[in-house]
């Protein structure tokens, strides 16, 4: 009962949406901070409702395999991010990078840095600008914001994903070219 | 005699008997459903492949009893024909939750020589989907190709070891 009342009011406070299936721990670490007179922000820091693990998010095989039959053949990776949930979004996000800077290591060798995908991204504040946003600039992240403001948090995403598709893309068309050579 | 038992998980049965042709020249059994090749590296090694087809899948298989007893599994699709792809996501996610060998998902191409992408990205350890996952390209019925995938297997055996 007290579960359902502490989630009702977070969820009436703006400061959290119940997701499903949350972990049980997590919700009992969560109560602790509360009842011990946590409140907005300082519950933000204490990361028990608004972060999710990465092992927690990784995406299943069939839709990993799913994902490269999209980049391979040149769709628009971005695009996923509409069919996919929460845990799902960013999943594809951490996939995508992971597999990113592999190509890079491999296309670059030691010069690769993840900079160079890095930089053709929006920064935080200027994103948060352009969004309204007046949260402080850690808080922009996909994986904070996705369960409190999950509309511009997918947005950011959507928008880095297709980033890091396009640079996967540039590192197979160099490397097809030095095979060509 | 010592004998690793591999299974090869297809979209037809073609695929699996052109695998297993490739690593261990013919198939010594085949029925229904299971296609069969012995692969004797000497007196005291040998490899048993076992080629299943999910288009004649008999729904009572008991993966969760037989997938306890495997050295490691390759999942094949065919890269051009999308809905291959959706024929192996069931088993896919079925053993990612329950298997702990390592598993090569192989894409199916015409010809090796021109890969969707360029091999360097693919050839020696696969496209990492997690520490027991790989994903590459493939050629069934090259030997070379076939090679290939059980040396990856090789090492992803010898990295558990290690790890």
């Amino acid at each position: 009962m007290i579960y359902v009342i502490h989630a009702a009011f977070l969820h009436k406070s703006k400061i959290f949406d119940p997701p499903i299936n949350r972990d049980f721990q997590l919700v009992r670490k969560s109560i602790f901070y509360f009842l011990n007179g946590y409140r907005g922000e300082q519950l933000l820091k204490k990361k028990v409702f608004f972060m999710y693990d990465k092992n927690e998010c990784s995406l299943r095989p069939a839709e990993k395999v799913n994902i490269l039959w999209k980049l391979f053949k040149d769709e628009k990776v971005g695009d996923l991010v509409d069919s996919f949930d929460t845990r799902g979004v960013i999943g594809l996000q951490n996939f995508l990078w992971e597999t990113a800077a592999e190509f890079g290591v491999i296309c670059r060798g030691k010069n690769f840095s993840s900079n160079e995908i890095t930089r053709k991204m929006t920064s935080t504040s200027k994103y948060q600008e352009k969004q309204g946003c007046t949260e402080r600039a850690y808080y922009c992240k996909g994986t904070q914001c996705i369960l409190s403001n999950p509309e511009c948090a997918r947005k950011k995403i959507k928008e880095q994903v297709n980033i890091i598709a396009e640079s996967m893309q540039e590192y197979i068309r160099i490397e097809r070219n030095k095979e060509n050579f | 005699m010592k004998i690793g038992e591999i299974a090869v998980i297809t979209h037809n049965t073609q695929t699996s008997e052109d695998f297993i042709k490739s690593i261990c020249k013919k198939i010594d059994v085949k029925n229904g459903i299971v296609s069969f090749g012995r692969f004797d590296a000497n007196d005291q090694l040998g490899l048993h492949l076992y080629g299943i087809s999910l288009d004649k899948e008999d729904k009572n298989v008991s993966w969760d009893l037989i997938s306890r007893k495997m050295l490691a599994y390759i999942i094949f699709f065919d890269w051009e024909n999308f809905s291959s792809l959706e024929t192996i996501n069931p088993i896919l996610d079925k053993f990612s939750n329950n298997v702990t060998a390592p598993i090569i998902i192989v894409a199916n191409v015409k010809d090796m020589d021109q890969p969707p992408i360029p091999k360097s990205f693919f050839i020696n350890k696969g496209i990492a989907f997690s520490a027991n996952c790989r994903f590459l390209f493939g050629q069934a019925e090259q030997p070379e190709s076939a090679r290939k995938i059980m040396v990856l297997i090789t090492n992803m055996l010898l990295e558990k070891v290690a790890g």
